[in-house]
């Protein structure tokens, strides 16, 4: 199970990653190509905050936590982890997975109506939104997942940034 | 109301204690409140939506572009580069190398937004040079600790830009208001390293020979691009032809046109700082994420209205107010990074001071200001242990020379709370 999440953890950063040297091209292309031929790019603003600002954040949470690189306070990770059963972190754990799992749930419902509805956005282009509700229960799901089984198998130590293999 | 308030506060702080990550911690308290606030329906409504909508922002793309950016200049080996060229220029002053730190921070502060690649890349430059010439371990260490912080002030700074987005004040302004106190907070340095080396000239004992003129304008050769992206940086903020967020997503592929033109970096090193980039936009962005849903808690309460009714009955003066809640920023600075302090009082304390008629943005400017000051205070104290881990001195060594430092930024903050003017002028002047 470890495993899995760490591969899906690791296929999630890398759409994370591309999109954020996509959202660096396109919002670079849009820029100059407003300010220099006066040509925008089309589209990209909507393409940019929907789709790409939360890939970034969705997928690339999981591995965030995972390798350590969630900010936290841990003034009393000595004295807590004293504790028996690995209890501080399993109530830290426990409450995770329940409030993602509920998110994911919910998100998930939402994004499977939005796609049976075809959701765009109103205006003249009409953007297709459809998709971009995909990505909260992705991530989420996940976290909760990650939550949950360390819940069950607690990893003993807090976490600390470890670098990300590129 | 204000009962579940203060509850859901306290489980949040309870959580936080209890080694939960922020975002999480954020995340569990503020669903708590919600359902108990609210019931059922609005807690379900606002979990959906609330984290998904407060991060499709085009705005929030400034966050992970001046991220990128820093982590392409980075890779490409600038950063040291700038201390180079800065010691080379001052190092044969007294304490020279010292300051050379703080032209170099300066300079790596006006192309990147992050504090702890800033205190890292310097340390790893500076350090031997300062060991080489007898500098005292405590004060030279905490001299690179120290001006790791100027990236937090000077534009672009990642602190003022998150201030920006989660109070909905202009990031471009604040970004310009943020010139005079970064400038301000590197003559408070130079001021206190000079006076340290006067009262104790034995932290200083000796400096390199004057770098031959060659040797100096060799030296600026090597970073005329990286001083070229910096100018276009500050003029386009300044001028406001372009946006933040464009100038961070040109910003960055400049600095990997750059990095991969010099022959700087390899496919590698641009996946490296690519998957730290990402690490830590992802970080940031789920701060945000799971803040919204604390912050919609803490709207729905109506704490901060009744607060401010409170606060306007007692005739308590608005500056007693916002002493305490730098106190309380100064004190938090102390355990927690400063986009989590941002992000954990802001919700109540923003509505709370602009209500009593403070301008938003000398708030984030003195805001960022404070929390800065936690990143060189024990016993979290980031940028120390960031140097620490570089130069392998003790946390405990650094932290013995940083105190002076700690009593330069307290006056300089003093001076920006008394003098409105040094981080509102230059706003005003550009016309926003």
């Amino acid at each position: 199970m470890s495993r899995l999440l760490g591969f899906i953890d690791l296929i999630f950063m890398r759409i994370a990653q591309a999109s954020l040297m996509i959202m660096m091209v396109g919002i670079s292309v849009d820029a100059l190509g407003r300010y220099l031929l006066n040509r925008p790019l089309q589209g990209n603003f909507e393409f940019t905050s929907l789709y790409l600002m939360v890939i970034v954040t969705f997928l690339g949470m999981p591995a965030c936590y995972s390798r350590g690189g969630m900010v936290r306070l841990d003034v009393l990770s000595g004295v807590l982890s004293r504790l028996p059963f690995h209890l501080s972190e399993r109530v830290n754990t426990v409450l995770g997975a329940l409030v993602f799992g509920f998110i994911t749930w919910h998100a998930g419902h939402e994004a499977f109506d939005k796609f049976a509805t075809r959701d765009t956005t109103f205006g003249v282009i009409q953007f297709p939104l459809y998709w971009s509700y995909v990505w909260v229960p992705l991530g989420c799901g996940v976290m909760a997942l990650r939550l949950a089984y360390e819940t069950v198998f607690p990893t003993g130590v807090i976490r600390h940034e470890e670098e990300i293999p590129a | 109301m204000t009962g579940i308030a203060v509850g859901s506060v306290a489980f949040l702080f309870a959580l936080l204690l209890n080694g939960a990550p922020v975002a999480f911690a954020m995340l569990i308290a503020g669903a708590a409140g919600l359902y108990l606030t609210g019931g059922y329906y609005p807690l379900v409504g606002i979990l959906k939506s609330a984290p998904y909508e407060h991060v499709a922002s085009f705005t929030l793309t400034t966050l992970p572009m001046f991220i990128l950016m820093a982590e392409f200049l980075t890779a490409g080996r600038f950063t040291r580069d700038l201390f180079a060229a800065s010691d080379k220029w001052l190092g044969h002053l007294r304490g020279g190398v010292a300051y050379a730190a703080i032209a170099g921070g300066v300079l790596l502060a006006a192309i990147s937004g992050s504090s702890s690649a800033a205190a890292g890349t310097l340390s790893a430059a500076a350090y031997p040079e300062m060991k080489r010439y007898g500098y005292e371990t405590s004060f030279s260490t905490a001299v690179l600790a120290v001006v790791g912080t100027l990236a937090i002030m000077v534009p672009p700074s990642i602190g003022l830009v998150f201030y920006g987005i989660i109070t909905e004040t202009s990031v471009g302004k604040l970004l310009v208001a943020g010139f005079v106190p970064g400038a301000l907070t590197a003559i408070g340095y130079a001021v206190s390293i000079n006076i340290q080396i006067r009262r104790r000239p034995e932290i200083a004992p000796r400096s390199p020979e004057r770098a031959p003129r060659a040797e100096r304008i060799a030296s600026i050769r090597a970073v005329w691009p990286v001083l070229g992206l910096m100018l276009l940086i500050i003029v386009t903020i300044y001028s406001g032809i372009v946006t933040p967020t464009e100038i961070g997503a040109v910003g960055a592929l400049m600095a990997l046109v750059l990095s991969v033109a010099m022959g700087r970096v390899g496919v590698r090193a641009i996946l490296l700082a690519l998957a730290n980039a990402t690490r830590n936009s992802a970080m940031i962005l789920t701060i945000i994420a799971c803040a919204a849903v604390f912050g919609a808690f803490i709207t729905l309460t109506g704490v901060t209205q009744n607060l401010l009714l409170a606060i306007q009955n007692s005739g308590v003066s608005p500056y007693t107010v916002l002493f305490a809640v730098l106190f309380l920023l100064f004190v938090l600075g102390f355990f927690l990074d400063q986009v989590a302090i941002l992000v954990l009082t802001m919700p109540l304390v923003y509505p709370l001071l602009s209500g009593l008629g403070f301008d938003a943005v000398w708030l984030g400017i003195i805001f960022v200001k404070t929390a800065e000051i936690g990143l060189i205070t024990p016993p979290m104290g980031l940028n120390v242990f960031i140097v620490s881990s570089t130069t392998t001195v003790p946390a405990g060594v650094i932290f013995r020379g940083i105190w002076p430092f700690v009593a330069t930024e307290i006056v300089i903050l003093l001076l920006l709370i008394a003098v409105p003017g040094f981080s509102l002028w230059l706003p005003e002047l550009a016309g926003f």
